[in-house]
């Protein structure tokens, strides 16, 4: 059988192709300014969204609505709070992943009454079958705006999180500068959760950078490093879940975690030499 | 270039500096002196907008900055010539550097760190990164060089290169305001000086 030949396995590969230029591309930005935590704060969010879109009555193919008002909502209420609050980051996200999930299970169970709960697994999960036409255009769309976006504001916003020290003499609008990365990371969150599913999404924003680092000493190479190894996860995860019949999520996240070792190991081979 | 008048500074609910004057004018070294948390540094970054204070304070940009504390963070791979780049180039760093090459080469050449341009700059040893700090500071001369603790970690030759290139930026017209511990910096190359320990009235918590 060609695997190919299938359309929602094409259109899988087609999401998994935008996706690690996009997460993957993220990633080294997110881990440089500690933002993981908040990754995973984000994708739960985003199902408490979701339950709340589909309370206010959104359809549940396409809940972009409650998932993304609801995600960018918390996203700079975290933010917000980070930068004055007197609590280290983790402990203050800590407080509003206790928070949203606490929300999320309680409207999911009201909701569930109405939908059918293996629909809202596909997006905890993640699921092939469910991405479509419309995703991979926005998908596509989004990678382009994220592109342009971050062009002028880049060496800003890496100098702001390698140095932040040294950062203010240089780096007008801080501020402004971590509410932008904040805005496009939830946002691409959001798109690719059909894929990778809400709770294991920040996988792909975490994984490939940690994973690249072991292998790459400049910038450029981290970050070609890391779309490769997202781009290996997603499409590995993809094969894995047709072989097993298992969830796209968990399969993708299972071949990343199995390439950050691989990655570990080379890295450790080499520095090892290196002595 | 830069200009506090009475400025008050506050942290820990106590004043650390209580209504200082300050000048530093074109062509001048201006040393800031004073015992540990006197509010040097502190006074440093109520320049660049990072701490609150009361009074006016004002300064030149661009600025060339030597912050006290500099640990590189390691999580992204950076070497030392695309971390001088960030701000020399305006195209993304990912697209490459060609724009500024020559702009970092010289940077690097004032501290006589040509060498370093492809290694890791976590990889640094202290000393190295403070002068790979001092280049990117003094590269191109600045109008007003904010410099804190600038000769910490450096060893005797790199301190001498450190005094040349102060007096060489002074001759260029360029204002620093130098904070130090250093008593032999400051008898070498400060036309000004003020004593934050010789301020009267401290505020007491």
């Amino acid at each position: 059988m060609n695997w190919f030949e299938l359309p929602f396995l094409r259109r899988g590969f087609i999401a998994v192709l935008l996706i690690a230029p996009l997460l993957g591309g993220l990633s080294h930005l997110v881990v440089a300014r500690r933002l993981a935590f908040l990754s995973t704060a984000l994708g739960q969010a985003a199902l408490t969204g979701l339950t709340i879109g589909l309370a206010l009555g959104e359809p549940l193919d396409e809940p972009w609505g409650g998932m993304t008002g609801f995600c960018l909502l918390l996203a700079l209420l975290m933010v917000w709070l980070k930068r004055r609050a007197a609590l280290p980051a983790d402990t203050l996200i800590g407080v509003f992943v206790a928070f949203t999930l606490g929300l999320g299970i309680c409207l999911l169970v009201a909701v569930t009454q109405r939908f059918n709960v293996h629909q809202i697994e596909a997006l905890m999960f993640g699921s092939l079958l469910t991405v479509t036409h419309g995703d991979l255009l926005r998908l596509a769309l989004l990678l382009v705006a994220v592109v342009v976006v971050l062009r002028r504001s880049y060496n800003d916003l890496l100098l702001d999180s390698v140095a932040p020290t040294l950062a203010p003499a240089y780096v007008k609008n801080r501020a402004r500068l971590e509410y932008l990365l904040v805005i496009v990371l939830t946002i691409a969150i959001v798109a690719s959760l059909k894929i990778v599913g809400a709770l294991l999404v920040e996988a792909l924003v975490v994984i490939p950078a940690a994973a690249g680092r072991q292998l790459a000493t400049t910038l450029r190479a981290h970050l070609l490093a890391s779309i490769a190894i997202a781009f290996l996860g997603g499409t590995g995860g993809l094969a894995l879940s047709c072989a097993f019949s298992v969830p796209s999520g968990g399969a993708v996240v299972l071949a990343l975690a199995l390439l950050f070792v691989l990655a570990y190991a080379v890295g450790a081979v080499r520095r090892a030499r290196k002595r | 270039m830069a200009r506090a008048r009475g400025v008050t500074l506050r942290a820990r609910g106590v004043n650390l500096i209580e209504r200082l004057d300050l000048a530093v004018a074109a062509g001048t070294i201006h040393a800031l002196v004073g015992r540990n948390g006197s509010g040097k540094s502190t006074l440093l970054r109520a320049f660049l907008g990072e701490t609150d204070f009361t009074g006016e304070l004002g300064c030149i940009d661009p600025i060339g900055y030597v912050p006290q504390q500099f640990e590189p963070d390691a999580t992204v791979a950076l070497t030392v010539g695309e971390f001088l780049a960030l701000t020399r180039q305006r195209s993304p760093l990912f697209l490459g550097r060609s724009a500024s090459r020559a702009r970092v080469a010289r940077a690097l050449d004032r501290v006589g760190l040509r060498h370093l341009e492809q290694r890791p700059l976590c990889e640094l040893s202290g000393g190295e990164r403070r002068r790979v700090l001092l280049g990117h500071a003094f590269e191109p001369e600045p109008p007003l060089l904010l410099l804190d603790e600038p000769t910490e970690g450096l060893d005797a030759a790199a301190r001498e290169r450190f005094v040349e290139l102060l007096r060489a930026a002074r001759a260029a017209g360029s204002g620093a305001l130098l904070v130090t511990h250093d008593r032999a910096l400051v008898a070498a190359c400060a036309d000004e000086v003020t004593d934050l320990d010789a301020l009267d009235a401290k505020g007491a918590a």
